[in-house]
């Protein structure tokens, strides 16, 4: 199915694959709706997506630490098939859809089947790395697994069953292309909540107490309609599994056939950047602009974000603001809202679900994890449209936005202010939420885990208020700048650094919360996590330091490091 | 008088020196060609004047003063038109030129008047609410000349404003506002790869080659010197 993987690259295949790398390192052509769109595309597939990703790690959690039984295994098995569905849906929305490649492919002379082989470079491997993963899951399902005897019979099993749940999500993929990008869209994203939703009943008909309204609907019916629970329907079941697999298999290799770029839905998309009538010159001078800078509505900043910087930036700041491009930061506002909503689910997980009675072992684990998601949600950065443009200003080169942001009058301590002021505004929306959930969470793991509050405070809290600003400064300021000549040498140089910069961060961490436990438990004094947390904010600051320090000497300003050559010779042919 | 100038600028990308202690002045009511093959280090001297790359080693003086790019004041006193101008791909030509009025702080009562007058000359005032990104090169470029032309700022940086895709009604206008601007004592630098658009036009003629000055004068110095045999420039006169 697969057969291009094995095809060897050219040369002209790996300028191909360099230019789109190049290109891709750049900005998205934000003007573009689909671009626009993809945030909060993200954002309400993200949130179930970690919710789920949180279950498939008590769903992956080998059957010897949590024991075996056909529920568990359900639970596993379905949680598995969300996961691949998931992973699927994300693969196929910020990949194949990409306006910007779209673009940038249907202005290169390179035949479609480059464009195809680009397109599912990386496919075939993921799928393959998934299917390992979930026959690895498969062998430490139950607790028999591990005699031997079992193991060959158990390997086949997994594989058809495996196949039957990446079934449905691949043949969303390829009816797609199939389509050559025509399906748009909406039919996709239909196509993909159905697909999830046939994943999530089976899920949700754990949850659902014997005898409640909810039961009526009969989510565990609808797991029939999934392709792996064929496999249990006897002949006729295997018989309508096989031609399921032959028709996908099909489809994915008409789809290849059909492939065509310019028909893609991504190259549409991009259809009007790429070629533009000349309109007419021949407008009337007397036709005068009839409004000026000031009462004309901006496309960016509408009168909402106008009045929304405007509590936060300055007039100038503004201007800057207007001129990268930047929005109102909508997740910071929206985020803590969805946290609160998520509370409701902790609550209806502890009182409600049926889990407590039949499962009581998951309880903790759900609550666990359904806490996590909302603290992650609280604790997660938005994307910094500052922070963002500050380094790519930083670096120095590349991408047509780079060089427009150059071109303007702005100032490196300027976007440094700015970046403050909105990590600031995002902590004023946050922290409120945060304490409450800080509280709820103290109370509820007190309870199950005899766990003091204060510690479950403190371990919960330092992160978010301490170290989340600083840390990703300093580490998108050493991951935003290229100290290092693109060789092998060089990219070598730069990992070491960055492994330099991460592993003394990531042990200070551990250093400061295992001392501030101790501490907390009353075990120890509170000089050793003073000592660590002090470090830690040291190395954090420092690195900040550092890295702009270097900067300033190597790229980014107009002096300092003479060059090693001072003397030169001119050869004219 | 608005003067620039470069003292011993050194550039290196990698281990290339693409400039090589470059030593370059100029001042208000010049016109200056920046000349060169490709690679030839025209682009990046334009960039080291405006801040935008920075220098291994050397100074830039506007106005007899050391600019280093955070000098905010210092970079509104010129204006750098690159390759692909910086425009704000999602905004009209309006928004883009009320933008740039704010981070150039140019508030001038006749300025939309002005605006209007130069979208016009340009054959762009039809276009002045479509987005940018809509818009064709050629059209991008003729947006950003119109700001230039509005903003006017001392100094105007031009990277191969010759070669940007614009219709000869676009050239022709664009030759129109540099003599305007340079009766006004506006310094202008371009670079270009064409003699043709030198001959007759610009009062100087820098040319560089492997990130060094080879000529600095006139453009019949510089015919001079071809003649007399030196192949670069003899190439360049071709």
């Amino acid at each position: 199915m697969f057969g291009y993987l094995t095809l060897r690259d050219n040369e002209r295949e790996k300028r191909f694959r360099r230019a789109m790398v190049i290109r891709g390192q750049g900005v998205p052509a934000e003007g573009e709706p689909w671009i626009r769109v993809i945030p909060w595309i993200r954002l309400l597939l993200g949130i179930p997506f970690s919710i789920f990703l949180g279950l498939i790690c008590i769903g992956l959690v080998p059957a010897w630490i949590w024991g075996g039984g056909a529920a568990l295994s359900d639970f596993r098995l379905t949680a598995l098939g969300v996961f691949v569905a998931g992973f699927l849906v994300n693969w196929v929305g910020h990949r194949m859809l990409q306006p910007r490649e779209g673009e940038i492919l249907a202005s290169t002379p390179a035949r479609d089947i480059l464009v195809w082989r680009h397109n599912f470079w990386s496919l075939p491997r993921i799928l393959l790395g998934l299917w390992a993963g979930i026959l690895i899951v498969y062998l430490f399902r139950d607790s028999d697994l591990r005699t031997t005897n079992t193991f060959g019979g158990l390997l086949v099993d997994s594989l058809f069953k495996s196949t039957a749940w990446i079934l449905l999500p691949l043949f969303g993929v390829a009816w797609q292309f199939f389509r050559r990008g025509g399906a748009g869209s909406a039919m996709l994203f239909t196509g993909i909540l159905f697909g999830v939703a046939l994943l999530l009943a089976p899920l949700l008909s754990l949850f659902i107490k014997p005898g409640s309204s909810l039961e009526s609907w009969n989510f565990e019916a609808i797991r029939k309609l999934l392709p792996v629970s064929w496999l249990s329907e006897g002949p006729a079941g295997w018989i309508l599994f096989s031609l399921g697999s032959a028709w996908v298999a099909m489809q994915w290799r008409n789809a290849r056939a059909c492939f065509r770029l310019r028909d893609t839905w991504a190259a549409v998309m991009a259809a009007p950047a790429i070629s533009h009538a000349e309109p007419s010159a021949s407008a009337p001078q007397a036709a005068r602009l009839q409004a000026t800078s000031e009462q004309k509505r901006p496309r960016v900043l509408g009168n909402f974000p106008d009045r929304f910087f405007s509590l936060l930036w300055t007039q100038e700041e503004k201007a800057v603001a207007r001129a990268l491009g930047f929005r109102v930061p909508v997740k910071s506002i929206a985020k803590p809202f969805l946290a609160l909503l998520l509370l409701p689910v902790l609550g209806w997980l502890a009182e409600f679900s049926t889990l407590s009675e039949k499962y009581p072992e998951f309880v903790l684990p759900l609550t666990l994890t359904v806490l996590g998601v909302i603290w992650l949600l609280l604790l997660r950065g938005w994307q910094s449209r500052v922070i963002a443009c500050a380094f790519q200003k930083f670096s120095g080169g590349g991408p047509r936005r780079v060089m427009a942001m150059g071109a303007l009058p702005i100032a490196e301590p300027q976007m440094f202010w700015m970046y403050w002021k909105e990590f600031l505004l995002s902590r004023v929306l946050v922290i409120p939420v945060q304490v409450l959930v800080l509280l709820l969470a103290a109370k509820v793991l007190n309870a199950q885990l005899q766990a003091r509050e204060g510690f479950v405070i403190f371990v919960m809290l330092g992160p978010a208020l301490f170290l989340n600003s600083l840390t990703t400064w300093a580490g998108l300021l050493w991951q935003g700048i290229e100290l290092f000549p693109d060789t092998l040498l060089g990219i070598i140089k730069s990992f070491a650094t960055k492994f330099a910069y991460s592993i003394p961060l990531i042990a200070l961490v551990i250093l400061s919360f295992w001392t501030g436990g101790e501490w907390l438990y009353g075990d120890h004094s509170a000089t050793g996590f003073v000592l660590s947390a002090s470090f830690l904010t040291a190395w954090c600051f420092g690195a900040c330091w550092l890295m702009r320090r270097v900067y300033a000497q190597g790229k980014g300003s107009l002096m300092v490091v003479p060059p090693k050559r001072k003397s030169f010779t001119i050869t004219l042919k | 008088m608005v003067s620039l100038e470069l003292r011993n600028v050194w550039k290196r990308f990698g281990k290339q020196d693409v400039l090589s202690g470059v030593n370059w002045q100029a001042s208000g009511g010049e016109l200056v060609a920046l000349m060169g093959v490709n690679g030839a280090g025209k682009t990046t001297m334009l960039r080291v004047m405006s801040g935008m790359v920075g220098a291994e080693s050397g100074e830039v003086f506007i106005n007899g003063k050391h600019f280093t790019r955070d000098d905010v004041e210092l970079r509104r006193q010129f204006f750098l038109l690159g390759d692909e101008p910086a425009l704000i791909p999602q905004g009209s030509a309006i928004m883009n030129l009320a933008t740039m009025a704010k981070l150039w702080q140019i508030d001038r009562p006749n300025l939309e008047e002005v605006a209007a007058e130069w979208m016009d000359r340009f054959g762009v005032l039809s276009l002045r609410e479509k987005p940018v990104s809509e818009l064709s090169r050629g059209q991008r470029y003729k947006v950003a000349l119109v700001i230039l032309a509005t903003l006017r700022p001392p100094i105007w940086l031009m990277d191969e404003p010759f070669a940007s895709g614009m219709d000869a009604q676009g050239l022709r206008t664009l030759r129109q506002l540099i003599r305007e601007g340079l009766e006004e004592g506006v310094l202008v630098v371009f670079s270009t790869q064409l003699i043709e658009m030198v001959r007759g036009f610009a009062g100087r003629v820098t040319v560089v080659s492997g990130g060094v000055i080879l000529h600095n004068g006139t453009v019949p110095e510089l015919e001079e010197k071809a003649r007399a045999g030196d192949p670069y420039l003899a190439m360049l006169m071709d």
